[in-house]
């Protein structure tokens, strides 16, 4: 899966309009990176990709670019 | 026609409402968790069926126990059939995680991998007649994909987590779906009569005018 797709998916996924993300877009900027977007992000990277997140990993998670990079 | 008063059973650890409905000897239950006050309370009666307002794991996680002991047929809507069967849908790997984030009960259940079936699935708008009553079927999507109301007898509406009075519905959770809460449920609730009473999946009945609503 490219990063574009990788990025639709998770505007998908925190409801998002599209073209919002980007791979720069700071995660502590965004709202919807809250307790329920780790969550829906957490099932997203299982489903999707197969990989198990903690949550010692979304902590270390600055930017966009970091999940993709995560997601493989 | 007889009036039904539903009996309304807390399980501590989610703080599910589990509802159970009797009328002529017969009975019914909404999102069935096995405790033993539940297990007291339908000893010597007759129970046709149960039903699951949605997929979640706090909702269904009694279904197996509840099919294998009692043999009680276990009825949801159609678009809930996978999230019973999936793990990742009705949230049951990940409790260990949404516990922090629930403000109901006292969580005392851990994360596992669980999926059950239902014996029957209900489409959107279908009426079941039941003892000579009216169940209307309606698929609430928002808090998930699965989400259904029941209407009895235009009377009593059992909303699972589709609508609290002191809390916002929770769409934001995996499967759910902000856009379709106000497109298709909020329309729909704001089209019933007000006065009606509603029968939420956790915390306590209230009049459907009194429900959070967040356009108000």
């Amino acid at each position: 899966m490219t990063n574009p797709e990788k990025i639709a998916l998770l505007e998908e996924t925190w409801e998002l309009d599209e073209g919002t993300l980007t791979e720069d877009t700071v995660l502590a900027d965004l709202d919807e990176f809250d307790s329920m977007g780790k969550l829906s992000l957490i099932v997203l990277c299982d489903d999707e990709f197969g990989k198990k997140l903690t949550g010692e990993t979304i902590k270390a998670f600055q930017t966009v670019k970091d999940i993709l990079d995560f997601m493989g | 026609m007889e009036t039904l008063a539903p009996t309304r059973i807390i399980d501590e650890r989610f703080g599910v409402n589990t509802y159970i409905i009797s009328a002529s000897g017969h009975a019914f239950i909404i999102d069935p968790v096995l405790n033993p006050k539940l297990k007291e309370s339908i000893e010597g009666i007759s129970i046709d069926f149960s039903i699951l307002t949605h997929e979640h794991y706090d909702h269904i996680y009694s279904v197996n126990e509840l099919k294998a002991e009692y043999g009680i047929p276990v009825f949801c809507g159609e678009s809930a059939k996978n999230g019973l069967m999936d793990p990742a849908v009705n949230m049951s790997r990940y409790v260990d995680f949404l516990k922090q984030y629930i403000p109901f009960g006292t969580g005392e259940v851990d994360s596992c991998d669980y999926s059950c079936g239902a014996d029957r699935l209900l489409k959107n708008g279908e009426m079941i007649v039941w003892q000579g009553h009216k169940l209307f079927i309606k698929e609430t999507p928002g808090h998930s994909k699965g989400s259904i109301c029941i209407m009895l007898n235009d009377q009593y509406l059992f909303s699972g987590d589709t609508i609290f009075k002191e809390y916002p519905t929770a769409t934001r959770m995996p499967g759910g779906s902000t856009k379709a809460f106000k497109n298709i449920t909020e329309p729909w609730l704001d089209s019933l009569p007000q006065d009606i009473m509603v029968y939420p999946g956790h915390t306590e009945p209230f009049m459907l005018s009194e429900r959070y609503n967040t356009n108000h």
